[in-house]
């Protein structure tokens, strides 16, 4: 293990940056958000690059799965210089880890892909990335950009989505892969999790990133062992563990009282999940690095101290004296033998059929497509629902509901549910905010007042994008033209 | 070629273009990629105004062989290469030098930035319009085009660098106050790149008396809006900033002495507008991320302000957990 990589998250905020320089000294990697280093291009530019594509051939046609309304394009923010001179400055490789690419999107929309490939190659280009990741699940579903990845069906439909977006990944980094994401409810036996991502993963260079804060955390929202998830791993796919901290939600934000694991990065990393950690790594040959996540806003000064320990203590399980900084070469695949097709599924079979049967394959896949189309669609209705525990028990009870949907929508616990539905209302809140000219004060003056406004806002505008001034421009706009009733005051 | 063979070709080339995956849709090095500014319709812009076009040189360098991607690495190359990855971090090291001269600027340095029309454009691409006369290999950090000439002067000689990587750490020095020290070195460093930009722009505009370029901008102003400058520049009337940095080199050529000071600096306000809330066409340096982060740009030890959250994970910063009390409290 003394060959592994210690990497660190760098966060686009000033003040972190400053205080957790000194920190890099321990590591040989940091690991960075891509989309937090980007900004929306100006609209000139935006519309003349998807006005390029779209005269090149490309389709430009955002529906279904529509993004009529967001960013067509990405440009860097300063933080992508600054990230940049900092990880040069320090001689360190560098590792991505996104969270809004939406891997598991059965139709994105052909825009928004177009974009983010568009940005990743330039981020790729300046940085380097020795591989790229994301979460495991949807955050732009139904052409939503809700920003919290959430929970997929380990379906062939969804494992299709998910290697065909890897495919594309691969063709600007030469290693990619997925993490096992925190959700706060299922569509799925969790249990299927791992057996779905060793599907996912069977190609020439993706790989597993596996999140043990996340592993643990599911496994008690999920109520299940976090061995018996470990034991169904493809482990041999493991390219990189993350260990962090996390904390609680308050008992307030639900009607039950109960309190759920948020994956906040925020607190001390739980002895549970160190112990993870030295129970997993002798079973991860193609392992490459561990990193230990921060986000932005959770160190001040007096922390340092406890991520040093952290680091160090990382450093000790490995079995390191001092950092690497010549890390191995990482090759074009993750440790595990190749496989060139995912075990045989119903649809994806490859083998040799008559025109009946492929006829009745494509009405097949045509169903199950739409099906994933329906899932997302009421996600996202359920998750702008002013009562989302409410508006899951009408659906439930709705007789037009197709079986799949209900077989899916049937395990969503309700906390989580209305916990998830919670973050989804406060990622937008934040951006809305940050794009405001007036920032806070928009909030802070009028509390009340504003949230109840947001509140109708949030309930019957869809929200087309990541973009913070999109958000506000967007929240304008409806305050301007809302009905009486609706208006705010 | 007879008509029909000739529509023929069209129509097939036209075809095979159409069917060019957007991804892999390329440009020459001379050419514009669509996110870029085109020399030749900012040169016009520029002569439109009577003003001189002042180019903020992009180095991002494309290769020829390859006929990548301007202003970025073809989606194809190859991740391992070492030239794309050189191109793309010398951009991204100069283009927030650019973005600190414009945003953190005093207002002289504005005013004369005001006097010109400004746009960030590849070297190549500006080649195919004006002649640039720098060694080859070299890429200025700026490039002024006269209205009304073919040729175009570049700032000489390399500003020094504002990267601070070889203040290296004392043995035994507490890291808090090796960054402090690397900090003031970095922002005076920082500050000596500035100074050089400003000095070689106005070594560039001295080429030329300003009546000249007054007289440049006249001819392009027309007769309202030159009498809606002179009315603002009369005793007891007010002045347009707008108009002020539009007009440029008029306006202070026009000024009686009294009012010198007050045109610079509506024009060095109207230019900060013009700069902060919209870059030059072509620059790249941005004020806010796509994931609720924040101003950058700043200069070295200026923080810039903070942002409230990132992208999608489950932290909950202290503004949200108030917004989300009150959410939940009127559920």
């Amino acid at each position: 293990m003394s060959d592994v990589g210690l990497g660190f998250s760098l966060q686009p905020d000033a003040q972190f940056l400053a205080l957790t320089e000194e920190l890099l000294e321990h590591v040989d990697l940091v690991e960075l958000a891509p989309e937090t280093l980007w900004r929306s291009a100006p609209r000139g530019a935006a519309q003349a690059a998807e006005t390029a594509a779209v005269g090149a051939g490309g389709t430009g046609d955002p529906s279904p799965g529509g993004h009529a309304g967001g960013s067509l394009s990405w440009e860097p923010n300063g933080y992508f210089a600054t990230c940049l001179e900092l990880a040069r400055r320090h001689g360190l490789g560098c590792i991505a880890h996104g969270v809004g690419l939406s891997l598991g999107s059965v139709e994105p929309s052909p825009v928004r892909r177009r974009a983010w490939w568009r940005a990743i190659a330039q981020t790729q280009a300046a940085f380097g990335f020795r591989w790229y990741t994301d979460h495991l699940g949807v955050s732009c579903p139904a052409g939503e950009e809700l920003t919290l990845p959430l929970p997929l069906p380990f379906d062939t439909v969804h494992e299709r989505a998910v290697r065909r977006a890897l495919a594309e990944l691969r063709r600007l980094v030469p290693l990619v892969g997925v993490e096992n994401t925190v959700t706060y409810f299922s569509l799925d036996e969790p249990l299927a999790e791992p057996a779905f991502l060793g599907r996912v993963l069977s190609g020439s260079g993706s790989c597993l990133l596996l999140d043990l804060h996340n592993l643990w955390t599911a496994a008690g929202h999920g109520g299940f062992d976090p061995e018996a998830w470990l034991d169904r791993a493809p482990l041999e796919r493991v390219v990189e563990l993350h260990v962090s901290g996390g904390s609680w939600s308050p008992p307030e934000w639900l009607p039950s009282g109960r309190s759920l694991r948020l994956d906040s990065h925020d607190e001390a990393v739980p002895e549970e999940v160190f112990a993870l950690l030295e129970q997993v790594l002798p079973r991860c040959p193609g392992l490459r690095a561990v990193t230990l996540e921060r986000m932005e806003g959770t160190v001040e000064e007096a922390q340092l101290p406890l991520l040093e320990d952290e680091l160090r203590r990382l450093a000790e399980v490995l079995g390191r004296r001092a950092p690497l900084r010549a890390l191995p070469d990482d090759g074009d695949r993750c440790g595990a033998p190749e496989t060139t097709s995912s075990p045989v599924s119903p649809v994806s079979a490859g083998a040799v059929h008559d025109a009946a049967q492929d006829a009745a394959l494509d009405a097949a896949q045509d169903a199950a497509l739409d099906a994933a189309l329906d899932v997302e669609r009421r996600l996202v209705s359920l998750l702008r629902a002013p009562d989302p525990e409410a508006a899951l028990a009408a659906l439930l009870s709705d007789p037009q509901l197709s079986p799949a949907a209900r077989r899916a929508l049937a395990r969503v616990d309700g906390d989580g549910l209305r916990l998830a539905s919670l973050l989804v209302a406060r990622l937008r809140f934040e951006r809305l905010v940050q794009g405001a000219p007036d920032g806070a004060a928009l909030f802070t003056e009028d509390r009340a007042g504003f949230t109840e406004d947001f509140r109708r806002y949030h309930a019957s505008q869809p929200s087309l994008s990541l973009a913070p001034e999109d958000e506000w421009q967007a929240f304008a706009h409806w305050r301007q033209r809302a009905p009486a009733r609706d208006r705010p005051g | 070629m007879k008509r029909r063979t000739f529509l023929a070709w069209t129509g097939l080339s036209l075809g095979v273009a159409a069917s060019t995956p957007p991804l892999l849709r390329r440009v020459l090095p001379g050419e514009v990629h669509p996110h870029e500014a085109d020399p030749a319709s900012e040169l016009a812009r520029a002569r439109s105004l009577g003003k001189p076009l002042l180019v903020l040189v992009d180095p991002a360098a494309v290769d020829p062989d390859r006929r990548g991607e301007a202003s970025e690495c073809p989606l194809d190359f190859a991740p391992s290469d070492e030239e794309c990855t050189a191109a793309a971090q010398a951009r991204w090291t100069r283009q927030p030098v650019f973005g600190a001269w414009l945003r953190h600027s005093p207002p002289e340095t504005l005013a004369l930035l005001a006097l010109c029309h400004l746009t960030s454009a590849r070297l190549e691409p500006l080649r195919r319009v004006v002649d640039v006369d720098v060694p080859a290999g070299e890429v200025p950090w700026l490039v002024l085009v006269e209205s009304d000439e073919e040729r175009a002067r570049a700032l000489p000689g390399a500003p020094p660098s504002h990267r601070v990587a070889d203040v290296e750490r004392e043995p035994d020095e507490e890291f808090s106050v090796y960054a402090k020290r690397r900090a003031a070195v970095e922002e005076q460093a920082m500050l000596a790149t500035l100074a050089v930009l400003t000095d070689g722009l106005a070594s560039l505009l001295d080429s030329r008396p300003q009546a000249e370029r007054a007289a440049q901008v006249a001819a392009t102003l027309g007769p309202k809006r030159t009498e809606a400058l002179l009315g603002g520049l009369r005793d007891g009337g007010t002045l347009d900033d707008a108009l002020a940095f539009r007009a440029g080199a008029l306006a202070l050529e026009r000024a009686p002495q009294q009012r010198l000071a007050e045109v610079s600096a509506a024009q060095a306000a109207e230019a900060s507008r013009v700069w902060t809330d919209n870059a030059p066409r072509g620059a790249h340096w941005a004020r806010s991320g796509g994931c609720g982060t924040s101003t950058v740009c700043a200069l070295p030890g200026k923080a810039p302000r903070g942002g409230v959250g990132g992208c999608g994970m489950g932290r909950v910063p202290a503004l949200s957990r108030d917004f989300l009390a009150f959410f939940v409290r009127h559920a």
